[in-house]
């Protein structure tokens, strides 16, 4: 993720989630990072949240140039390096004699 | 199953030959291409046969997995048809034992094997690092490979290639959009004047 990314804020009502992070920061053995949690949380519920559907839309819309590779990235996981290696697979295995395969 | 010892050079696993039996494809594929499959793969086809049934909604997932599963069954019994097995030792068990079927075979015959070909994901991901452990020349593909070698040998036309992608596109969700779109990105073959439009970007 680019720096550029990580300096943009998401702001949401945040009423007894801060004082519960506050919390946690005060009692917790060398306190917490709350802002790197926010990221992590925000990034495993918004995967949660998306169905199979969406991922396909998500990769189109990457492909087309829509989003950038980093919010796909967030989106898809490792799920979006699989497709990469797949993709170079597959065009290696083309550039073999396929008709040695036949019989 | 093809007579005698005779193994070919692309493993497949179960899933991949459910979804090529569900295609349109089946007949040249079984006719054309030799494929090599594991005993346990062949279990899961028989537990699948077994577990689903016959008179599932046409088009559901239970009415694949029955169909398909036959369909390949009958082609592994059929002497005439290029679909053998090998013994799979130790025997794997649990969810994955027919992608762990594979991967064994990899470790254990890789002179025999050329081309891994499965369905999932991960599944391709964990049999490549086995293959680069053993710094083997072995490619781990998806499913549409074995419609893209009817297609450069000229025995199906591009339509029927694209056709084919669509229909593991509609069937597999997620899963066979991944297969599909590597493929289309690997091989640059333009479907868009084939397939509607919901199935392409």
């Amino acid at each position: 993720m680019s720096q550029e990314s990580l300096d943009d804020t998401i702001k949401f009502r945040a009423g007894p989630l801060k004082e519960a992070a506050n919390e946690l920061d005060a009692v917790h053995l060398g306190g917490i990072n709350i802002s790197e949690l926010g990221r992590e949380g925000l990034t495993e519920m918004l995967r949660r949240a998306m169905t199979d559907d969406d991922k396909i839309a998500i990769y189109e819309r990457y492909s087309a140039g829509d989003i950038s590779e980093d919010a796909a990235r967030v989106l898809l996981g490792e799920e979006f390096d699989l497709l990469q290696e797949d993709t170079e697979a597959f065009r290696e295995a083309t550039e073999t004699d396929t008709s040695d395969y036949l019989v | 199953m093809a007579g005698g010892d005779t193994r070919y050079p692309i493993l497949v696993d179960t899933d991949t030959l459910i979804a090529v039996a569900n295609s349109s494809l089946w007949t040249q594929i079984t006719e054309h291409v030799g494929l090599t499959t594991t005993n346990v793969c062949k279990q899961e086809l028989e537990r699948h046969a077994e577990e689903t049934r016959e008179t599932a909604p046409e088009g559901s997932r239970p009415y694949r997995l029955h169909h398909g599963s036959r369909a390949a069954l009958a082609a592994l019994a059929d002497d005439d048809t290029p679909l053998t097995q090998v013994t799979s030792v130790p025997r794997p068990h649990g969810a994955d034992a027919g992608e762990e079927s594979l991967r064994q075979e990899v470790v254990q015959n890789p002179e025999a094997i050329d081309y891994v070909i499965l369905m999932d994901a991960a599944g391709r991901r964990s049999i490549r690092r086995a293959v680069d452990d053993q710094d083997e020349d072995i490619r781990v593909v998806t499913p549409p490979f074995l419609f893209y070698i009817l297609y450069d040998n000229d025995l199906i036309s591009r339509r029927e290639f694209c056709e084919a992608c669509g229909e593991l596109l509609e069937r597999e969700g997620w899963t066979g959009y991944k297969a599909v779109k590597a493929a289309w990105e690997g091989i640059p073959i333009d479907c868009s004047d084939i397939l509607d439009d919901n199935l392409l970007p």
